[in-house]
């Protein structure tokens, strides 16, 4: 069961899998906070904060990609 | 952005089109930073991954068969360069992937052991603080083919199969490898979040 629960946080596992598992969760704590804690990690993983671009960076990269295109082979 | 957006813009670029850098910049620059920042965990190194994706990617254009696929194309060249970094950030301790310390053991009586459920705790909140660092190291401490699977799935939300064909490999071990990076991203924050007296050390 333990090998399906990425599927099952992911949405990928079928009903009846689907069913198994959270009927088992219903009834044995540990494993509900296992899957539980294991949602919240993925949840932590996508919620990261993401630092924007820097200006500065944004137009070194432009400039880099320009002088890219005029060395670029016809 | 959808696929279309992403197909004009490789055939701008393909094109040779100079209006297209500033889009093409804008669209992958932050995505390719912090993912580049999430793999390496030095700025100069997500940095140098960065110009070093864009530069590659834009002169390998001509190769893309699917000038839609533009996202997936853009990854598979960050990825590598990732990969070939030999340069790790300092020496971190080897972290265990083996399943029987990833899945809850069981106790006396057979039954799994206690588990603290600290899911509910207001996860946003912490990673403005604390957290942020050690789930950023936990990360970092992932095998390198762990932790770009768990990336480019969790945190850049590319489903398993862009991850697969971003990474070279199969859907089955992507799925495989995203599982276990995720049991030990848990346990990893279960050290972290779970009460003291459970396990009579603090964090």
């Amino acid at each position: 069961m333990a090998a399906h629960l990425s599927d099952y946080l992911d949405g990928g596992l079928n009903a009846t899998l689907r069913r198994t598992i959270e009927r088992h969760g219903g009834a044995c704590p540990p494993c509900r906070a296992f899957v539980r804690t294991l949602e919240a990690t993925v949840r932590a993983v996508r919620l990261l904060p993401r630092r924007p671009l820097a200006g500065r960076l944004r137009r070194d990269l432009v400039a880099a990609l320009r002088r890219a295109a005029r060395t670029r082979p016809a | 952005m959808d696929q279309e957006t992403d197909r004009n813009l490789a055939l701008a670029l393909i094109a040779g089109d100079p209006r297209a850098f500033e889009p093409f910049v804008e669209r992958f620059g932050p995505l390719i930073l912090n993912f580049g920042r999430r793999m390496c965990g030095q700025r100069d190194d997500a940095e140098e991954v960065l110009q070093e994706t864009l530069l590659r990617a834009y002169r390998s254009l001509t190769r893309l068969k699917d000038p839609a696929a533009l996202k997936s194309w853009v990854y598979r060249v960050a990825a590598n360069s990732c990969m070939k970094m030999r340069r790790d950030g300092p020496p971190r301790p080897a972290v265990s992937l083996s399943l029987d310390t990833l899945l809850p053991s069981p106790g006396a009586d057979g039954a799994p052991a206690d588990l603290s459920d600290w899911s509910g705790q207001p996860i946003d909140r912490l990673l403005r603080s604390e957290l942020r660092g050690v789930l950023e190291k936990a990360i970092l401490a992932l095998p390198k083919p762990f932790r770009a699977v768990v990336v480019l799935r969790d945190q850049e939300g590319l489903s398993t199969r862009e991850v697969a064909g971003v990474l070279g490999i199969t859907e089955t071990l992507a799925k495989v490898r995203l599982h276990r990076a995720r049991l030990a991203l848990r346990r990893s924050l279960d050290g972290y979040l779970a009460p003291a007296r459970r396990t009579g050390r603090r964090a």
